[in-house]
C-alpha cells in the first residue's frame, strides 16, 4: 500500500534530529568551517542520540532496534540540514557498524560492537576512495595478498573521515586482480595499522577531518576480514542512498535560507521574492528537493524490503548531486553579493554540496 | 509508514492498461495522428466497453472539494475509499504510453466531470455523472479558456444573465478538449464583471442545447487524435439547476474551477510521464536490448559513454517526476491539501517530458526525425503537457505563492 506518511516514531526521530541540527549544529557551523575543527561537545552530543548504535543487538551493548534504511535517510536529511561535516563525523561509526551488521561474523560483531560506547564517541570509519585522478571504484588499486594466516594490504586511501582518531578502519580492497565490484572485501585495520598522512584540504567539508592513508604491508588476520561475498555493491547502494538523503538536507538548508532572505530583502520597494524571476527559482528548488527526498525514500524502502537497490541508489545519487548544484548555486545567487561573502552560510552549503558528485561512502544507511 | 508497494489492484491495473496500450493503441497511434480530425470510432467504442466491463473509469471521482461526503465516508469506514487518484495516475501513465492523443479520446467524465465533482452539489454529481458513466460512450468537456485569456481564468468574459429559472449564456470558448464529441460542457461564465472572481460560475450545458455551437476544430502540433474545439454560446439558455454548486452566493464558483486542477494536474503529470517513458523505452530498446549497450549505473564518468549517461539521466528525471506525481495523487486520496504538490508534479513532468522526447530524437539520429517512427510524434505530443491545465509558468507561480505564503497581489 503506497504511503508517503512517516510513522509516529519516524516523525519523532525527524523532529529530534531537526532540533539538534538547528539548535546545536547550526550554532557552530561557521566557526567549525573556518577553524577546521568540530567542537568535541557537538560530536559527543550527536553521538549520544544513539544513531550509530540503535541497530546493534542488545547482547553487544546496542539498543537492539531494526537496521532501517528508511529511518536512516530521515536522520541523514535532518542532520545534513544542520551541517554536513558534523553529520559525517558523528555518523562515521556506522560506516563500519552497518557492514558488520550485514556481513560480519559473530566474533567480529562481538569484538567491535562492544567497542561502541553510548556515552563516548569511539570512532570507526571506512576507507574506500583512492588518491588518483579519475578514481575508479571498479578497479581498486589497494591489494590484499594472502600470506598464510594474514592478508597483507598495500595501497593508498584518501578522503578517509576521522582516520586519525578512529579505533578501527574498514579498508576496502581486492584479494585478486580484475575489474568489477564483486571481488571487493573489507579488512578491519586497527588504529596504528597504517600511516595517517596529511589531512585533506577540500573545497568544502572543511570542518571534517579527512586523511590520506598509506597501507604499506599492513597485516590483517584472517578473522579480521569482512567477507562480502559479492556484497560490496549492496553496501555501495546503501552508501549512495545515504548520499541522496544528505543532499536533500544540504539543499533544504540553502533553499530555506534563500527563501527567508528573499522575503526580507527589499529592492525597488518590494521584497525580491515578489519578483517572478526569484520566486520561480525558489519554486524550482522546492520541487527538486521534494523529488530528491522521495528518491532517497524509494531507494531506502527497496533496501529495507531486501530488494536490489543498486540502480535506484546510483542514478538517484547522480541526479541528486547534479540538482544540488542547481539548488545551492541559485541559493547563493538569490543572496547576490551576500551569497558570496562568508557572513552568510550559503556559500558554505554551495561548497559542501559539490562533494556529493565526487564522494563515495561518506555515510551509510 | 512510508511504502511504495502497489496493491494487487494497482498491479493489475498497470499490467492491464499497459497491455491495452501496447496492443490496441500503439498500432493505430500513427494513423490517427496523420488523419487529424478523423474520429477513432472503433477505438472509442472498444475502449468504452472494455473499461465499463471492468467498472473502471478515469473519472477523478475523489476530486477534492467534497469534504462533506468524505467525512461521512470516513466515519463509516475510517479509511479513504479505494485510492482512485493514485490508481488513476498509475493506469493513465500506461495508457498515455500507448498514445497521448488517443488517451484524451477515451470516453468518460473527463475534465468536465472533474469540475462537476469538485464544484457540484450532491444532486448534480449524481445526475451528471450518471450521464458521463452511462452505457454509451460519453464525454464531459471543460470550456474555460477564451480567445482573450488563457492562464488568467479570472478574466472570463462569457456572460450569464439571469432570466427567471434560466441563465442566458453568451460568449466564445476555445481549446475545449473533446469539444467535438462532448455530451456535457462545463462552461465558465461571469454573472457580472463588477463581481470579480466571486461572480464567475460554472454551468453544465448539455449537448443539443439551443445556442450551443461547435464552431471549428484546431489544427495542432500534437495530440492530433484528440480534437480541440472552439465552442460558441449564443443566447444559450441553461436551467438554474445546472449552475454548479447551486445559486447560493457563497457556493464555489471560481474556486471550484481551481480545485478541479488539484485533482487533474497529477493525472496530466502522469500522462506526461507516460509519454516520456515511451520515448525512453524506444531508445532503450534499440541501444540496450538490440545493440547491447550497457548502462553501468554509478560507474565513474570517465569510463562511460555519452549515450549511456543520457539514458541514465532520462530515467532519473522520469523517476523524479513520477514520485512527485504519486505523492500528489496520494495526498488527494487521503484528503490532504495538495495544491502545491499537484503543481510541482505537473511542472516537473511537463519539463521532463519535453526534455526526454527531444533528447530521444537526437540520440536516434536522422531516423528519430522520421515519421516512420513515433519518436517525433511523442515530442510533438509532449509540448502541450507543459501548456494545458496550467502552463509550467502558472505551476511555478502556484508553488511559489505556496512556499512564500504570498497572495495573488504579493506575487503577481
Amino acid at each position: 500500500m503506497v504511503s508517503f506518511e512517516l510513522s509516529e516514531e519516524q516523525a519523532l526521530l525527524r523532529d529530534t534530529c531537526r532540533d539538534f541540527a538547528l539548535t546545536i549544529m547550526r550554532k557552530q557551523d561557521r566557526p567549525a568551517d573556518e577553524s577546521g575543527e568540530i567542537p568535541a561537545d557537538i560530536i559527543k552530543q550527536g553521538h549520544e542520540l544513539g544513531l550509530t548504535t540503535g541497530y546493534i543487538p542488545e547482547a553487544y551493548g546496542g539498543a537492539g532496534g531494526q537496521l532501517s534504511a528508511l529511518d536512516s535517510v530521515i536522520v541523514l536529511e535532518e542532520l545534513a540540514y544542520g551541517n554536513l561535516s558534523m553529520t559525517v563525523n558523528i555518523l562515521a561509526p556506522s560506516l563500519m557498524n552497518v557492514p558488520l551488521m550485514l556481513y560480519g561474523t559473530e566474533e567480529q560483531k562481538k569484538k567491535y560492537f562492544t567497542m561502541n560506547k553510548p556515552d563516548q564517541f569511539q570512532g570507526f570509519t571506512a576507507a574506500l576512495v583512492e588518491p588518483s585522478v579519475r578514481f575508479d571504484i571498479e578497479s581498486l588499486k589497494t591489494t590484499a595478498a594472502d600470506d598464510g594466516d594474514d592478508f597483507v594490504l598495500n595501497g593508498e586511501k584518501a578522503f578517509v573521515s576521522i582516520a586519525d582518531s578512529a579505533l578501527a578502519t574498514l579498508v576496502f580492497a581486492k584479494k585478486g586482480s580484475g575489474e568489477g565490484l564483486a571481488g571487493i572485501d573489507g579488512f578491519i585495520v586497527p588504529a596504528g595499522g597504517f600511516t595517517v598522512k596529511e589531512r585533506e584540504k577540500n573545497q568544502g567539508l572543511r570542518a571534517l577531518k579527512q586523511f590520506t592513508l598509506s597501507l604499506d604491508g599492513s597485516r590483517v588476520a584472517r578473522n579480521e576480514v569482512l567477507k562480502l561475498s559479492g556484497g560490496f555493491a549492496n553496501l555501495l547502494a546503501r552508501a549512495r542512498t545515504a548520499s541522496i538523503a544528505l543532499t536533500a538536507g544540504v539543499c533544504r538548508a540553502a533553499y530555506e535560507y534563500a527563501l527567508a532572505y528573499a522575503k526580507e530583502r527589499i529592492a525597488f520597494g518590494e521584497p525580491i521574492a515578489s519578483r517572478q524571476s526569484v520566486a520561480f527559482t525558489l519554486a524550482e528548488m522546492a520541487m527538486e528537493i521534494d523529488a530528491i527526498r522521495l528518491m532517497a525514500w524509494k531507494s531506502a524502502w527497496m533496501l529495507d524490503k531486501g530488494m536490489d537497490a543498486y540502480k535506484e541508489a546510483s542514478l538517484g545519487k547522480r541526479y541528486a548531486a547534479d540538482t544540488a548544484m542547481f539548488i545551492t548555486r541559485n541559493a547563493t545567487q538569490i543572496l547576490g553579493g551576500h551569497g558570496f561573502v562568508r557572513e552568510h552560510p550559503v556559500e558554505m552549503w554551495y561548497r559542501d554540496a559539490r562533494s556529493f558528485a565526487v564522494s563515495e561512502f561518506m555515510a551509510i544507511v | 509508514m512510508i511504502d511504495f508497494e502497489f496493491t494487487p489492484i494497482m498491479k493489475m491495473a498497470r499490467e492491464f492498461t499497459h497491455n491495452y496500450a501496447r496492443d490496441v493503441m500503439r498500432p493505430i497511434a500513427r494513423k490517427y495522428d496523420e488523419e487529424e480530425h478523423v474520429e477513432p470510432t472503433e477505438f472509442i467504442q472498444k475502449t468504452h466497453e472494455m473499461f465499463r466491463s471492468l467498472g473502471f473509469s478515469f473519472s477523478t471521482a475523489n476530486a477534492s472539494g467534497d469534504s462533506e461526503e468524505k467525512s461521512e465516508h470516513k466515519e463509516k469506514h475510517d479509511r479513504p475509499k479505494m485510492e482512485m487518484n493514485l490508481l488513476g495516475a498509475i493506469a493513465i501513465e500506461e495508457i498515455a504510453w500507448g498514445c497521448p492523443g488517443l488517451t484524451l479520446r477515451i470516453p468518460g467524465p473527463g475534465l468536465g466531470g472533474a469540475a462537476i465533482m469538485a464544484a457540484g452539489t450532491p444532486e448534480q454529481k449524481k445526475r451528471f455523472m450518471k450521464v458521463l458513466n452511462g452505457p454509451k460512450p460519453s464525454y464531459g468537456a471543460m470550456a474555460l479558456t477564451e480567445p482573450g485569456f488563457g492562464s488568467d481564468a479570472s478574466a472570463v468574459a462569457t456572460t450569464a444573465v439571469k432570466d427567471g429559472d434560466y441563465y442566458i449564456l453568451n460568449g466564445t470558448k476555445i481549446f475545449v478538449t473533446g469539444g467535438d464529441m462532448a455530451d456535457l460542457y462545463v462552461v465558465w461564465a461571469t454573472l457580472g464583471k463588477d463581481l470579480g472572481r466571486s461572480g464567475i460560475k460554472a454551468f453544465v450545458v448539455e449537448k443539443g442545447t439551443p445556442g450551443l455551437k461547435m464552431a471549428r476544430l484546431e489544427h495542432k502540433l500534437g495530440i492530433r487524435a484528440s480534437d480541440t474545439a472552439e465552442v460558441v454560446l449564443e443566447d444559450c439558455r441553461v436551467h438554474k439547476d445546472n449552475l454548479l454548486g447551486g445559486e447560493k452566493k457563497e457556493e464555489k464558483g471560481f474556486k471550484g474551477a481551481m480545485q478541479t486542477f488539484d485533482a487533474t494536474r497529477p493525472m496530466v503529470a502522469a500522462m506526461a510521464i507516460g509519454i516520456a517513458r515511451s520515448a525512453y523505452d524506444f531508445v532503450y530498446e534499440d541501444f540496450v536490448v538490440k545493440n547491447g549497450l550497457e548502462i553501468n549505473y554509478g560507474r565513474p564518468l570517465h569510463k562511460r559513454g555519452y549515450i549511456e549517461t543520457v539514458l541514465e539521466d532520462m530515467e532519473a528525471k522520469i523517476s523524479a517526476a513520477r514520485l512527485l506525481t504519486w505523492k500528489a495523487a496520494w495526498m488527494l486520496d487521503h484528503s490532504l491539501p495538495n495544491l502545491k504538490e499537484a503543481s510541482m508534479a505537473k511542472a516537473k513532468a511537463g519539463t521532463v517530458v519535453d526534455e526526454v522526447t527531444q533528447k530521444a530524437i537526437e540520440l536516434y539520429g536522422p531516423e528519430g526525425y522520421s515519421r516512420k517512427h513515433l519518436l517525433e510524434k511523442w515530442m510533438r505530443d509532449a509540448k502541450v503537457y507543459d501548456v494545458f491545465e496550467g502552463t509550467g509558468q502558472i505551476q511555478r507561480l502556484v508553488v511559489a505563492r505556496a512556499i512564500l505564503d504570498y497572495t495573488r497581489k504579493e506575487l503577481k
